[in-house]
């Protein structure tokens, strides 16, 4: 099963909390998590672009640096590990992405891919006169199917006359091409999503959810498998989780519990008003989700793993068992203790992760 | 006098010919000039953006990478200089940029700093679909005014309610704020550029003339004295020249002519036409510039400093001694080789950069 680190671009990771670690993000902070990863033979690492956060007592990613010059920074100090940044398409051109795809191309010596977002929260664009209206929700899917396509023949060929609806290309070129394949990923949970996905996409993110239930992503990850059968394609399932771990069961729940009971309610209001102005009745879709996930009012984003050291790493092998899942990756409630922790005191109980061990 | 070097984003650095050193751009290439510049104490270094090239028999930067990427990937791997990124302000919405920018000051601790450039390339920009169309000719310092009249208000508050002709922000918010100022400069030349530069810049760059004639820059830089004397500001002029330089006259002008035997006619006709576009008879502007240049069969973007070391010294602190002349930014012909001898042979003998040798 493959390994990754969802690096903390954005203040106090993803606990929303006022009693969870509080940390703004820094390139110091971020380069001390990946140089770990890397150590133990993580697979890749990942940075999100958020660009308005939910505020409240916690602030809650109200500080967020920017993703395509983040991962270029960390290329230039790594070796080995995959690097992805984030491209939230209603904010640059098709072109200029590609550009910058190439460009830490050459910096990582071919380690690089990109991670497709299409926009959910509202705020992050109206802020800055760039939201196309209600419109976007609908037809995002449509958008981000173009803006990959264009991509793609511009990392292939080193020109695009591409003619869509959105994008009209006209004689565009853009070289160098990469000197590695560019992975596209991303994170759509609902019908449209995962058909953009199967299209478009290597990987794509499935949604966890619950506390200690591994297995709650199974349907998502169905969902995904599904329609890879249906287009004759492999989009492989990546799952996100959190983890919280110490040595024993009873001293992680005791940290679990410290960080709920300062759950940042008024940033967690915040995000459920944006998420809850797309109009889409699919269960996944951003709206619903968490009340199909059993995440509602938790201070997480997603599922959650907490336990002692050898419950996490049974519970990642039984991530690692669902049908079609080849990946996880990973958040932490401090990621610099807690990537020492999972590379030193977990990782190597998990069966999972077994066969690797030898190579890295 | 400040010295900073121009490094090569785009292949074959800036001579348009096919008998100059033919070479790809690439991370390592620039991180290998960048780390020679801070070695030898130079005070910047900094990248164009250019999105489509010149063609012809040389492929005159058709090959480009980005910008703000290798500046990231470059602020990662050096501790003391410099960096500025280019920003086309057609590409990216200002509330991006201004996030881009403070990432690359936490990976720079605080040594970031932005280039503006408004668009004189219509192909660059209709290639991808964003052209504004023919009034960008006219209005673009009025756009690039709004534009770092946001960026500045984020840098230091972390919001922006700006309301203007071009862009209305609706309580846009970016946090964290740098660490230390970001200096703006940009590269004026025609009456409204060198205004825009009074106004808003650090400082301007002027193009360099001719081969050996500093004063050639004096009229440049005068309009830009008036200029700030008008505003009140402190906008210092920086030239750009192109150093060919060898142990002794002969040498050197050997190899420029070398160049000039390969002059690609057909990269700088395409050049030409472009900048005709611009409706702008400024005799500063693009197309005033380029046109001499096709007369003279130099196959530059700007002047050079062609002779022996000691000349070529001369002739640097000669600029040092034009009012309004704060510092130059250098191309070489030779990137590699070029920064050696400059930092082995020349700087040595200035006596412009004698303080600066002595506090590096």
């Amino acid at each position: 099963m493959q390994l990754g680190v969802f690096i903390p671009i954005g203040n106090n990771g993803w606990l929303i909390s006022t009693t969870s670690p509080q940390y703004k993000p820094s390139f110091d902070l971020n380069r001390t998590i990946v140089e770990k990863a890397e150590r133990f033979g993580f697979d890749f690492a990942l940075s999100m672009i958020k660009l308005h956060g939910f505020g409240g007592p916690s602030q809650f990613w109200d500080y967020n640096l920017e993703s395509f010059t983040l991962m270029a920074g960390l290329a230039a100090v790594t070796s080995r590990i995959q690097l992805f940044a984030t491209c939230a398409v209603l904010t640059i051109p098709p072109a200029i992405a590609a550009r910058m795809a190439v460009t830490i191309d050459s910096i990582s010596h071919g380690r690089f891919g990109i991670n497709i977002i299409s926009g959910w929260q509202r705020r992050e664009y109206t802020q800055m006169g760039m939201w196309p209206g209600s419109e976007h929700y609908r037809r995002r899917y449509d958008y981000c199917g173009e803006y990959v396509s264009i991509m793609k023949e511009l990392w292939t060929t080193g020109h695009s006359d591409f003619k869509g609806d959105f994008f009209q290309m006209d004689d565009c070129r853009c070289l160098p091409t990469p000197t590695a394949k560019v992975p596209v990923i991303c994170a759509a949970q609902s019908d449209a999503g995962t058909k953009f996905a199967v299209e478009h996409a290597d990987y794509n993110f499935c949604s966890s959810g619950g506390v200690n239930e591994p297995t709650r992503v199974a349907p998502s990850v169905a969902r995904l498998v599904e329609a890879n059968a249906a287009a004759g394609k492999n989009c492989g399932a990546l799952v996100l989780t959190m983890v919280i771990a110490d040595e024993t069961d009873d001293a992680a729940m005791a940290k679990w519990e410290h960080y709920k009971a300062g759950t940042d309610h008024e940033a967690i209001a915040w995000r459920d008003a944006q998420a809850a102005d797309d109009p889409s009745a699919d269960p996944l879709a951003g709206p619903n989700k968490r009340r199909t996930l059993g995440t509602v009012g938790l201070p997480t984003q997603g599922g959650v793993l907490v336990g002692s050291y050898a419950s996490v790493a049974r519970m990642l092998d039984q991530l690692a068992g669902v049908p079609g899942v080849q990946g996880v990756m990973l958040t932490f409630d401090d990621f610099v203790i807690g990537m020492e922790q999972f590379g030193t005191r977990v990782l190597p109980l998990m069966k999972s992760r077994q066969a690797l061990k030898l190579v890295a | 006098m400040q010295v900073g070097v121009f490094i090569p984003i785009g292949n074959n650095g800036w001579l348009i010919s096919t008998t100059s050193p033919q070479f790809k751009p690439s991370f390592d290439l620039n991180r290998a000039v960048v780390e020679r510049a801070e070695q030898y104490g130079m005070d910047f270094a900094l990248s164009m953006i250019k999105l489509r090239g010149f063609g012809g028999p040389s492929e005159f930067w058709d090959y480009n990478l980005e910008s703000f990427t290798l500046m990231a990937g470059l602020a990662a791997v050096t501790s003391r200089i410099k960096l500025f990124a280019t920003c086309a302000v057609l590409t990216a919405p200002p509330p991006f940029v201004a996030r881009m920018a403070v990432t690359i000051d936490s990976i720079s601790h605080g040594r970031f700093g932005l280039n503006m450039i408004t668009g004189w390339q219509e192909k660059e920009y209709s290639q991808m679909g964003i052209w504004p169309g023919e009034s960008h000719h006219l209005r673009r310092y009025d756009y690039c005014a709004e534009y770092v009249t946001i960026m500045r208000e984020l840098w230091e508050t972390g919001h922006s309610d700006f309301k203007g002709d071009f862009f209305q922000m609706d309580d846009c918010r970016c946090l964290p704020l740098p660490t230390a100022r970001i200096p703006i400069i940009c590269a004026g030349q025609s009456d409204r550029g060198t205004e825009f530069a009074a106004r808003f810049a650090d400082y301007n760059f002027c193009s360099s003339f001719g081969i050996n004639t500093p004063s050639a820059v004096a009229p440049s830089a005068a309009r830009l004295v008036e200029a700030t004397a008008e505003t009140g500001r402190d906008c210092g002029a920086l030239v750009v020249m192109m150093v060919i330089a060898e142990a002794t006259d002969a040498e050197a002008n050997a190899k420029w002519e070398h160049y000039r035997d390969g002059i690609d006619l057909a990269a700088m006709g395409w050049r030409q036409s472009q900048a005709e576009a611009d409706p702008n008879t400024d005799k500063y502007a693009s197309a005033g510039r380029f046109a001499e240049k096709l007369r003279n069969r130099m196959p530059t973007m700007h002047g050079a400093l062609v002779g022996s070391y000691d000349r070529v010294a001369a002739l640097l602190d000669e600029y040092a001694t034009i009012p309004g002349v704060r510092g130059v930014m250098l191309t070489f012909d030779d990137f590699i080789t070029g920064m050696d001898k400059f930092g082995q042979h020349i700087q040595p003998r200035m006596r412009s950069r004698a303080d600066a040798l002595v506090a590096a």
